[in-house]
């Protein structure tokens, strides 16, 4: 860390320890996540001279970030939706988690079509955004789906929710099957600021 | 990016096999293609054989449900083939409704419907009494099934 002394570093640490709500004892249990890394990089940004040094510095702490595991030790698994094509890599990607889960066919299908339709209702509304596959430990066993973009929002959402609305290209219909073929669902969105999708299937 | 899906002239009719990931780009080179395909003429239906199919979502499922309206205002029946269960299960838990859509359970039912009589083809209870006993089929055969069983 270049010329920052060992009290300094000390005490950057605790400062980012601090402002991402970690206590200092957690930290061999938890390993650093995210926030820790962003929080010590703002700290970092006050010693280091140059924007070189701090890029570097932050690329080694992410290297370090331990990725939350479930049960049986998968990482979330990020699909970046970018274009048509990647509606189809959600798929796979859907499927091949759900079947690693241990889900049976027709979870699989469930699961596979909603993040489809996740994946599909990203790319047409909202251009690009993401869907983070993970694996749920307690209290059910299962598969966690978020669906993230910040696009323009959905108008109409409690229409939709109701069953009222019907666009001319499916969309209602969408979003309604995947409330329909999950276990828990939840949606948030806000004009303008993009939207979120939460949804988790569990294992029977 | 996959090629096209092939469409195949058999007895005047078409028969489209999808054994892939069905991409939004691969749906629509198929339903332009099936028009052109009609268009030549001498076209008794079409069968569109799904049981390669493991992800049918609302796009998917609109996209089949007009390539059938398509077909169907060009003078030519169209059959949906082969659903796997657990993709039947997910349309109805989905509300997704084929409407004016034929579908059967295999394709030999499916060149049943289009070509009543026609084939040789037989009435499906008939067929079933004539269908090999397991004990009569090859050696390879049967492992092939015992490979099938086991993948679930």
């Amino acid at each position: 860390m270049g010329y920052v002394s060992s009290i300094t570093a000390d005490s950057i640490l605790k400062a980012a320890l601090r402002r991402a709500g970690v206590a200092a004892g957690d930290l061999d249990e938890r390993g650093i996540d995210e926030a820790v890394v962003r929080e010590i990089g703002r700290g970092l940004s006050l010693f280091l001279s140059s924007e070189a040094d701090l890029r570097e510095s932050l690329a080694k702490l992410s290297a370090l970030v331990t990725p939350r595991v479930g049960a049986s030790g998968r990482a979330p698994i990020t699909i970046d939706i970018l274009t048509e094509t990647s509606i189809v890599d959600a798929r796979l990607q859907a499927r091949a988690s759900a079947r690693g889960l241990g889900f049976d066919r027709t979870d699989q299908a469930r699961i596979t079509t909603v993040v489809s339709e996740l994946a599909r209702n990203i790319f047409s509304y909202a251009g690009t955004g993401r869907i983070v596959l993970s694996e749920l430990g307690a209290p059910r066993a299962g598969l966690g789906i978020v669906a993230t973009d910040a696009g323009p929002g959905i108008p109409n959402l409690s229409q939709i929710l109701v069953g009222n609305y019907r666009s001319r290209t499916g969309m209602g219909l969408g979003i309604l099957a995947c409330k329909r073929l999950m276990d828990a669902f939840e949606i948030t969105s806000a004009a303008g600021k993009g939207t979120t999708v939460r949804l988790a299937k569990f294992l029977p | 990016m996959a090629s096209a899906i092939p469409i195949i002239r058999l007895y005047g009719l078409l028969l489209v096999a999808i054994q892939v990931e069905l991409s939004d780009a691969l749906v629509k080179s198929l339903r332009s293609d099936l028009g052109r395909e009609i268009q030549k003429g001498e076209v008794r239906g079409v069968v569109l054989e799904l049981s390669g199919v493991d992800t049918f979502d609302t796009y998917i499922a609109r996209s089949l449900r007009d390539i059938a309206q398509i077909a169907k205002l060009m003078g030519v029946e169209t059959v949906l083939t082969g659903l796997d269960p657990g993709i039947a299960i997910t349309l109805v838990e989905m509300g997704m409704q084929l409407e004016g859509v034929t579908t059967t359970l295999c394709l030999e039912d499916a060149l049943d419907a289009l070509l009543p009589g026609r084939l040789g083809c037989r009435p499906r209870d008939e067929r079933e009494e004539d269908a090999p006993l397991l004990d009569e089929r090859t050696s390879s055969e049967v492992a092939l099934l015992d490979l099938d069983d086991l993948e679930d």
